[in-house]
């Protein structure tokens, strides 16, 4: 489902000085359905490597194989089409809007372009996935007014409405207290059970990471 | 949930964060509206002064200088089934009655009811057919109402041109002390006027048949008012063609008593030469010349003071003369003698020279033979209507003395008759001048009165009188429609203001846009392509500056009476004192709306475009810091764009140092704006090296300041440039006011060194400068010897100066001697065509272009502005012939005193506008300490020809003044954009530090007071001012450095202290509110927030 081959990224120094690799000849492939986790010290290239594998971003150099397409060479437009259908993203902060509704916050990606669903089915699988999480009782809410662990699982749901076949996540506990974090666990892992999501998540915490079918570690950019 | 409720949802939420675009767009649209709108109230008022002084008039037939009868008016009307209202067009001066207020170029009118009908006005003289009618304009002037009495003096037509020595120079006016019997506003046809401006007339409204009477014109009348709906100038003239009669060109038929014979002569003495042609075109017509010698001598024996007739005279010679009897005994002189005849010609300035002709006697007859000799003498003023010799009244010396007996016997019995006869090829040799060539015409049978009449009237052609209709109202609109553009002139007066508000808008946007970083590439992220967040930003953005919009347009109509206030009191100059009507018209302020909401959405989408090129995970990190920004260079670009601007800026000065003129001018302030780019460039440079910087420069407060300032490079130039362009535009513009006192006394200057001018209302004729003009003038005594004085004709036209807002059609021309300008060198250096023989502009004039083109000169103001024409284009004129011929713009000038005037020669001038007796201007060289008394002399000798005396300085500065209140205005918006920029940097203050509460409370906590702290900010900040200020005022000093050392050209150092001063204390002012309100509050606290 997902295959990287030799994928290379590198960030231009400052001044006439040597460019700065970060990741250094990855080569990957995720099974439909598969959950993975991503660990390694701060600035070995993890979250660049997510960001590749979701479209966030493109490699220097090699491939990025998803459903059949290479990410590292399709046009902007057909990328965000990907993004929006076919990848969910969690961020460690859960980037809420709060000019809205949990509900609505939820609808976001519905917005962006042709829609998977009716608007009548979106609806539903929000209120559906929102009663899932546990906050069928918030959708009328505002951000501002949920709890961090609420928040980031309003950010799982978001990611989910187009029922994507690859679900990203950067560090979803990374600014939780412990019970959140579990709690945002407990949904992802059952949430790649139960619908069968890819799962890719980077992670500094091992003990998510062993909830995981499959770890890789990086360090200084190479897969270890 | 749809794209549009999230939009609405965004705009209600970030309502305090959209304060700003709401404002800069409230901003935009209220000064693009307002100056739209100045722009249709000044336009509306010059239409509804075209109304006002014109009623309804379409077409109107002028010709102050011949008189028609006032029936033509009635044959024209049946004729065109129009309304027809004749009129007599006078000048006049008047005084109320203790002389205390007096008004030297009043316009007389001699009217009827239909007049007022065709205004659409009471005849106010229904009731009362005697007294005087004023307008409300001359009232207030003179200080009168109705039922005070004053003085009035009326411009007497003479029979001829009083520029022929023959006739007299006196009787030029006519003085009546009347009653006001009422005082007319605009709306009562007050204002009316013929002339293409909207300065209000001084009008004085008499009784047309009076008037006529009063001035020997009786029956007469030289103006036709036509209104008739669908009516052309073409039809009108067709008409006129066509109803026309011998007594409108001046004609006159008589049967002589005693004979068989028809005589037709002139009311004006000579007859024009287009006339000649069609009186002699009739079978049978005998034309002669009438002339007055001085003397007649055979020999020893003279006689003295005769009329000689030059008349068609078979089988003699041109060199023979045929004399009656009476003289035949007087100078005994007998068949085959010689006879010399003395007499004056006609030369410049009512000068006469004595020519003599010697011819050889052919015959001898006697005094009467019964042919209506007598009528032979056509009316000379002074002498026809003289009851004997001794009280000849001729414009030319006579020597009474010489007169004898036997002479004023000859002249009870026979009085005119003529002595002698010569041929008409003869006479009209030595005697044919510009105004004619004939005296009279005769015709054998007197039964064949009518047939010739009818055959000759049938002949005449109208236009070749100069009387031709002329489109008033198409005029005077499109004079309108090709007015100043005063929106275009305010949009471009204001557009710092707007570029300021541009600046601003895309600042506050972009702080908007900053704190949202992370919404938008969560989009991003999700699968919102860069278009539809862009989309989505958009509308939001549009939501907010359109409601912005609809507060600015109606904000802009308060701007708009705000900026009309000023027209009406401080910057009355603009407008030469013009009342302006405030025209809100609709669409114009949707216009201005739509124009600031483009203004605000074009801000908006640069500042968005600028956002959208970070990818989504930029975006999503931006709360952090945007390093990218930092480290993604750009210096090498400022680099390269400064030194180019540098070198351009430095090749500019090079080339045009010490060239002079307004061109080195311009360069400079190319050079100058160079060096701002130059200077913007270099800031972005350094700003960008000290966001890089690894080492040094953090080991003082203003060195961490500094380091601040390039963090948010973007933000801190565009601070930068708003102040620097500010201070340019302002300190540079400065320098374009004029001081025309400066540099007066210079020949090369827009006096041309004249001392005084002088305008009369009645033409003064002869030369002021010999010593009968020297007499008339009390500038006898020795003291003035050096006071020379250049006379300069007039025709009356189109004001063609800046105190007209509307575009001149016919301009007013001016005849004067080149060589009095060229030999002083008056008014400097004059850009000319390319001519081969002529050296200077001065000899150009006297050179004929091809097809009889005649040449002119003109001031920049006139011909650039106020004509909208360049050198070598012309403009139709129709001489007094009727002939329509072309007026080339040869040469510009500097602006100057002539402003509003094409200056022709006078030799041109006086072949073109042959009826335009005298000189109307005036310019005096005096030395200054006899200035005033010269002064005072012409304007108490000249009274009576209504002049008025001012210094060319004061005229001079008049002109000036419409420019420096433009440049005023400009400054003032200047000075407003440049608070704008202060206010902008004072958002920009608050926002730098409330995105970095956390890092400041950082510093608080590891021990910095809250003082070092503000210090730190405005260091940081003060300093972004003072570099927007240095790189303005710098480049701009450069800008106006030829200007500075150009006599005439002032910085106005106070008014610029005084903005700069403005900036400054504004600029600390809201940096240092910025920085107190943003650092207020516990600061630890955003650190545990963090």
């Amino acid at each position: 489902m997902l295959e990287l081959i030799d994928v290379v990224k590198e960030y231009p120094a400052p001044g006439a000085g040597d460019s700065l690799k970060v990741l250094k000849d990855i080569s990957l492939t995720v099974e439909k359905g598969q959950s993975l986790a991503v660990v390694g010290p701060s600035g070995s290239g993890k979250s660049t490597l997510l960001n590749i594998i979701g479209g966030l971003d493109r490699p220097t150099s090699g491939k990025v194989i998803f459903d059949d397409c290479d990410l590292s060479t399709i046009g902007d437009g057909l990328l965000a089409v990907m993004r929006n259908l076919k990848i969910g993203f969690v961020f460690q902060l859960h980037h809420l809007l709060p000019q809205l509704t949990v509900l609505e916050n939820v609808l976001i990606p519905t917005l962006a372009g042709k829609m998977k669903y009716s608007r009548k089915e979106n609806a539903q699988r929000a209120e559906s996935l929102l009663d899932r999480v546990g906050l069928a009782d918030w959708m009328s809410h505002r951000p501002g007014e949920l709890s961090g662990g609420q928040m980031q699982r309003v950010a799982v749901v978001r990611a989910l409405i187009n029922a994507p076949q690859l679900l990203l996540a950067d560090e979803p506990t990374g600014s939780l207290d412990k019970a959140a974090s579990e709690n945002i666990a407990d949904l992802l892992v059952e949430l790649n059970e139960s619908v069968g999501v890819t799962l890719i998540i980077v992670t500094h915490s091992m003990k998510l990471a062993e909830r995981m079918s499959k770890v890789i570690e990086i360090s200084d950019g190479r897969l270890v | 949930m749809n794209i549009f409720g999230f939009i609405v949802r965004s705009i209600v939420y970030y309502r305090r964060r959209n304060v700003g675009l709401f404002l800069t767009a409230v901003v935009s649209a209220a000064v693009l509206a307002g100056a739209l709108l100045v722009g249709d109230s000044v336009r509306y008022s010059l239409a509804r002064i075209v109304d006002l002084r014109l009623g309804a008039t379409d077409v109107a037939l002028v010709s102050q200088k011949r008189f028609f009868t006032v029936a033509l008016a009635d044959r024209i009307s049946e004729k065109l089934d129009a309304d027809v209202a004749p009129v007599m067009q006078l000048v006049g001066m008047v005084s109320n009655s203790d002389s205390t207020e007096r008004l030297n170029q009043a316009q007389v009118l001699g009217v009827n009811g239909r007049f007022f009908d065709i205004g659409s006005a009471a005849d106010p003289f229904a009731e009362r057919k005697e007294g005087i009618v004023v307008n409300q304009q001359a009232a207030a002037r003179l200080g009168v109402k109705a039922g005070d009495e004053i003085l009035l003096r009326i411009g007497k037509p003479g029979q001829m041109s009083r520029d022929v020595g023959l006739v007299p120079d006196t009787d030029l006016t006519v003085v009546y002390r009347g009653q006001v019997i009422k005082v007319i506003d605009d709306e009562g046809f007050g204002r009316f006027s013929l002339r293409g401006d909207q300065v209000a007339p001084f009008n004085i409204f008499v009784p047309l048949n009076w008037l006529a009477k009063k001035i020997d014109k009786d029956g007469l009348c030289n103006t036709l008012l036509v209104a008739g709906k669908g009516l052309s100038t073409k039809k009108a003239d067709a008409a006129l063609t066509e109803v026309i009669s011998l007594n409108d060109v001046g004609l006159e038929t008589k049967a002589v008593a005693g004979s068989d014979e028809i005589h037709i002569k002139s009311r004006r003495v000579f007859i024009d030469e287009f006339l000649s042609e069609d009186l002699l075109g009739i079978k049978g017509a005998k034309g002669h010349l009438t002339y007055f010698v001085n003397e007649i001598r055979s020999g020893e024996k003279a006689t003295p003071y005769s009329m000689v007739t030059a008349t068609e005279m078979a089988g003699i010679a041109e060199d023979e003369i045929v004399i009656n009897q009476w003289l035949a005994e007087d100078i005994a002189a007998n068949v085959g003698d010689t006879v010399e005849l003395a007499y004056y010609v006609m030369a410049d300035m009512r000068k006469l020279i004595v020519h003599n002709s010697k011819f050889t006697v052919k015959g001898i007859v006697a005094v009467d033979r019964g042919f209506g000799e007598r009528e032979l003498m056509p009316d000379f003023p002074g002498l026809s209507d003289a009851e004997n010799c001794r009280d000849w009244d001729p414009g030319m010396p006579v020597d009474l003395d010489k007169i004898r007996d036997k002479d004023e016997a000859y002249w009870d019995k026979y009085r005119g008759t003529p002595k002698a006869f010569i041929t008409l090829a003869a006479g009209q040799k030595i005697w044919a001048n510009r105004f004619g060539n004939l005296t009279g015409a005769r015709y054998q049978g007197q039964p064949n009165l009518q047939r010739i009449t009818e055959e000759l009237t049938a002949r005449i052609d109208p236009s070749k009188a100069g009387f031709a209709f002329i489109d008033v109202r198409q005029a005077g609109q499109k004079g309108v429609s090709q007015a100043t553009d005063f929106g275009q002139l305010f949009m471009g007066l204001s557009m710092f203001l707007i570029a300021a508000a541009m600046i601003l808008t895309s600042l506050v946007f972009g702080f908007s846009i900053d704190k949202r970083s992370a919404e938008i590439g969560m989009l991003k992220a999700v699968g919102f392509t860069a278009g539809t967040v862009r989309r989505m930003f958009l509308l939001e953005a549009s939501g907010v500056a359109f409601t912005g919009c609809i507060f600015g347009a109606a904000l802009g109509v308060l701007y708009t009476k705000a900026m009309i206030l000023g027209l009406s009191t401080v910057w009355s100059g603009a407008v030469s004192a013009t009342f302006v009507y405030f025209y809100g018209n609709f669409s114009t302020v949707c216009i201005g709306a739509l124009c600031g909401f483009s203004v605000s959405m074009f801000s908006v989408w640069l500042s968005l475009r600028k956002h959208l090129r970070k990818e989504a995970r930029e975006l999503l990190n931006m709360g952090a810091e945007d390093i990218s920004s930092l480290v993604k260079g750009g210096a090498g670009k400022s680099l390269w764009v400064s030194a180019a601007a540098f070198a351009g800026a430095a090749a500019i000065i090079l080339r045009f140092s010490g060239s002079g003129g307004s061109g080195q001018a311009g360069a400079f302030f190319c050079a100058g704006a160079l060096l701002l780019v130059a200077g913007i460039s270099l800031v972005r440079l350094v700003l960008k090296g000290a966001s890089v910087s690894r080492v040094g420069s953090l080991g003082t407060l203003a060195g961490f300041a500094w380091r601040n300032a390039s963090r948010r490079s973007g933000r801190s130039l565009a601070v930068v440039s708003l102040i620097a362009a500010g201070s340019f535009l302002v300190v540079s513009i400065g320098v374009f006011r004029h001081d025309p006192l400066a540099h007066a006394a210079e020949r090369d200057s827009g006096t041309g060194g004249f001392a005084l001018f002088g305008q009369s209302s009645i033409p003064v004729v002869g030369d002021l400068n010999d010593l009968k003009g020297r007499k008339k003038i009390d500038l006898l005594d020795k003291k003035f010897d050096p006071v020379r004085i250049v006379q300069m004709r007039v025709r009356d036209g189109d004001d063609a100066s800046c105190l007209n807002l509307n575009r001149a059609q016919t301009p007013q021309v001016i005849g004067v001697d080149p060589v009095k300008f060229q030999t002083r060198a008056a008014f400097g250096k004059v850009k000319m065509i390319k001519d081969p023989v002529a050296g200077d502009v001065w000899q150009l004039l006297e050179v004929d272009g091809a097809a009889g083109v005649v040449n002119a000169v003109a001031d920049n103001a006139t011909v650039i502005w106020a004509l909208g024409k360049k050198l070598g284009d012309t403009i139709d004129f129709v001489d007094s012939k009727g002939h329509k011929f072309k007026i080339r713009i040869a040469g510009i000038m500097g602006n100057s005193i002539l402003q509003g005037s094409l200056i022709i020669s006078e030799k041109n001038f006086v072949t073109r506008f042959a009826l335009e007796d005298g000189y109307r201007m005036f310019l005096v060289d005096t030395p200054p300490e006899l200035s005033g008394e010269v002064s005072e002399k012409l304007a108490a000798s000249l009274v009576d020809f209504g002049i008025d005396v001012s210094t060319t300085a004061g005229r001079l500065g008049r002109f000036s003044e419409v420019e420096n209140t433009y440049l005023s205005i400009f400054q003032l918006l200047g000075g407003l954009s440049l608070i704008l920029a202060s206010v902008g940097l004072g958002m920009v203050v608050l926002v730098n530090v409330l995105d970095r509460r956390g890092e400041l409370a950082m510093l608080r906590a590891v021990g910095f007071t809250r003082k070092t702290l503000t210090n730190a900010i405005f260091i940081e900040h003060f300093a972004l001012m003072s570099l927007g200020l240095i790189c303005g005022v710098g480049a701009a000093i450069i800008a106006v450095l030829p200007a500075l050392t150009t006599p005439g050209r002032q910085l106005g150092f106070g008014i610029l202290a005084i903005i700069i001063a403005l900036l400054t204390v504004f600029g600390i002012l809201f940096i240092w509110l910025s920085a107190f309100a943003a650092l207020r509050g516990e600061l630890i606290d955003a650190l545990r927030k963090e």
